[in-house]
């Protein structure tokens, strides 16, 4: 899978990896989350999106199961990720992407559905650009349609 | 687009989503509403989504270093998951059961032609089929060959 440098206009190679320890950001490093304290809780439930070549981590998601459904529990950009100035675009596509497939692996009745709650600032983001559905609150999923445009766009590799 | 670009520029912190209210009575309503989605589903709309989830466990398997799962696995589930019986799917490809099931218990080669109907079938591509059986192989005879197997040096062969 790809992420777009803004600046210098380049595809930059990624692949998405189960967390491990030395990986973790930091909060002094601009992180607004405590992940150090979520991998001590449930290591295997958080992802990154790591560059293939300099192991930076442009990203994070927690993916939790909840009888059988799957959770996006919290997702995170990298603070050089955010606002006017962020450097690389596709971060979150691809981590919301990686989430709609392994809700595709389940095999309970939730097969397919990502479900989450968004912020109420982002519930119209998700459902322009990511095609989630807002159902109670701003509580929100993707339907196995949906997460199937999304891993085509975001997460195909060349063969 | 502008919209979506401008809620993403205002954002002050990486953090997109809110914590799940799991065992809420909205949450509990929330589920409800998903697994009602799911029922709604056709059997064809049902067997694309499981034909996907099975897809990507083939993938994710291809790049594991996980324990051996044959190929003639893979069909088996293939064929539960369409819902048809071991021997109708003979009959549909006009060859023995008793074939069939040496393929699917690993006794009789997948062959390129059968991998080709399995992707008009499955949607799953053919080289896929045919790379997990390849894995498999290479695992197994480098296992049992690897001393007659690393003798070979191209030094010695060219020199």
């Amino acid at each position: 899978m790809k992420i777009y440098n803004v600046k210098k206009e380049i595809a930059v190679n990624c692949e998405i990896v189960v967390l491990q320890k030395h990986l973790i950001p930091k909060k002094k490093n601009g992180w607004s989350f405590n992940w150090s304290k979520a991998f001590k809780e449930k290591p295997k439930t958080i992802y990154a999106l790591k560059e293939e070549q300099t192991n930076n981590i442009h990203g994070l998601i927690q993916l939790i199961k909840d009888d059988g459904m799957l959770i996006m529990e919290l997702i995170e950009l990298a603070p050089f990720n955010i606002g006017s100035k962020k450097l690389f675009e596709n971060v979150a596509g691809c981590l919301i992407a990686f989430g709609c497939r392994e809700s595709l692996k389940l095999n309970t009745d939730y097969k397919g559905y990502l479900t989450f709650v968004s912020k109420t600032t982002l519930v119209e983001l998700y459902r322009t650009k990511y095609y989630a559905t807002q159902t109670i609150g701003t509580r929100m999923y993707i339907d196995p349609n949906s997460a199937e445009l999304l891993i085509s766009k975001y997460l195909k590799d060349e063969k | 687009m502008k919209n979506n670009k401008d809620t993403l520029s205002q954002l002050t912190n990486g953090i997109l989503t809110e914590s799940m209210d799991i065992g809420t009575k909205e949450y509990e309503d929330f589920k409800l509403l998903i697994r009602s989605k799911v029922s709604e589903a056709s059997k064809d709309e049902r067997i694309k989504i499981a034909l996907l989830g099975l897809r990507f466990h083939m993938e994710d398997y291809l790049k594991s270093k996980s324990k051996t799962i044959e190929v003639g696995n893979f069909i088996k589930q293939f064929v539960q998951l369409i819902e048809v019986k071991q021997v109708e799917f003979a009959k549909y490809l006009s060859i023995r059961p008793s074939n069939l099931s040496k393929i699917l218990n690993g006794e009789r080669r997948l062959t390129i032609e059968l991998a080709l109907i399995l992707e008009k079938l499955s949607n799953i591509d053919a080289r896929l089929w045919l790379r997990i059986q390849n894995k498999n192989e290479i695992k197994r005879i480098q296992k049992i060959s690897s001393k007659s197997i690393n003798k070979y040096r191209l030094k010695e062969l060219i020199n």
